[in-house]
């Protein structure tokens, strides 16, 4: 680890073969980021890891971020960009590459069968990901707060998820708006 | 050029759960069904999908550097963002309140995600109960961590395209 174009060249090659297996978000990267961040390659602790976890996740912009976050507490700013790079160009060239295979052989038979088959895999994949999204939202909520409100939580978040999917289907205004008043009910409700 | 530069804000905007109101009901850039499917093959190819969509988007309308400009507006501007608040940030994360805010902020994206899912599904014209049955019992294994995501989708995919490429019966 003394060598800094060594350490940015295993950020390179671990971050780009994460960015291959990327199936289903940033999400769900989180467990094998892990492992080379913390537990192989000890570029970051535990706590540096959570922190930037909880970041990626606060703050606006993409989850993915995550990546050059980790880059940038190893390795300073080129860490940062050489982790962003790293994971992007791999995935970026295999979609553009996949989509012009679909548009060259539009109307095929393969192809139209293709894309039927594409939608209940998404959808799926979405319906997954927002209960894995309410689940890790109860578990992360304050411990004085949950302790009171056993069952509320779970249902609050629950009610909570099912009332912004109806007024974001019901109103099409900025979804900004639905997530701020969310946190305003959340951070009156943490509070208690 | 501009769609492009308006993709940059979007950035700061948001990501996954945002991506159809940004693509879709602001900017009109994208039919609700050329969302679907360009979302879904953003899903289901290795990546993250907003930034695959960005990617496939980009390409589609200005070719190879399109997608590259569409890439770098989306996630350069929210860098920055991050890493100076990583500097700048104390320790206020761990306050209750902001942790409550958080979680909250975190189910109300799930419920956004779950508006797209239903969206996803309004646009399967053909065997739609079949869809549906094949994107449960995914959810469900995703959920239950029977399988990872890529094998559940990899599985999903041969199914369903033996399923859509099955004669109809008459």
């Amino acid at each position: 680890m003394t060598d800094p174009s060594a350490v940015l060249l295993q950020i390179a090659l671990r971050i780009g073969g994460l960015s291959l297996v990327a199936v289903g978000g940033g999400n769900a990267l989180i467990p094998s980021l892990h492992d080379q961040a913390v537990t192989t390659m000890h570029w970051v602790t535990e706590s540096g890891f959570a922190e930037a976890v909880g970041l990626s996740q606060a703050a606006p912009g993409p989850n993915m971020l995550l990546m050059p976050l980790i880059g940038w507490q190893t390795a300073g700013l080129a860490g940062a960009l050489v982790a962003l790079v790293a994971f992007l160009a791999p995935s970026s060239t295999i979609a553009i590459l996949g989509s012009r295979l679909l548009v060259r052989y539009e109307g095929s038979r393969a192809v139209t069968a293709f894309k039927w088959a594409l939608r209940p895999v998404a959808g799926g994949l979405m319906v997954s990901a927002g209960i894995v999204l309410v689940v890790s939202a109860v578990r992360t909520w304050p411990p004085t707060a949950a302790a009171r409100f056993a069952f509320g939580v779970p249902v609050g978040a629950a009610l909570l998820a099912a009332a912004v999917a109806y007024a974001s289907m019901r109103f099409k205004w900025n979804p900004l708006v639905w997530l701020a008043a969310a946190a305003f009910i959340g951070a009156l409700a943490g509070g208690v | 050029m501009i769609q492009l530069a308006r993709l940059g804000l979007v950035g700061f905007g948001g990501v996954g759960p945002q991506a159809y109101h940004a693509f879709v009901e602001r900017s009109g850039w994208l039919s609700v069904e050329d969302f679907t499917e360009l979302y879904s093959v953003a899903q289901a190819l290795p990546g993250a999908n907003v930034m695959n969509l960005c990617a496939i988007s980009g390409d589609r309308w200005f070719g190879p550097l399109g997608a590259l400009a569409a890439v770098a507006s989306i996630t350069l501007p929210p860098l920055v963002v991050i890493l100076v608040a990583a500097s700048a940030v104390a320790h206020i994360e761990h306050a209750p309140r902001f942790v409550g805010a958080e979680c909250a902020v975190v189910a109300a994206s799930a419920g956004l995600i779950f508006a797209n899912a239903y969206r996803v599904f309004g646009t399967i014209a053909r065997r739609r109960s079949a869809a549906i049955a094949i994107a449960a019992v995914i959810a469900a294994a995703v959920v239950f961590h029977a399988l990872s995501m890529p094998v559940a989708t990899l599985i999903g995919l041969v199914v369903g395209f033996a399923v859509a490429a099955a004669p109809v019966r008459s």
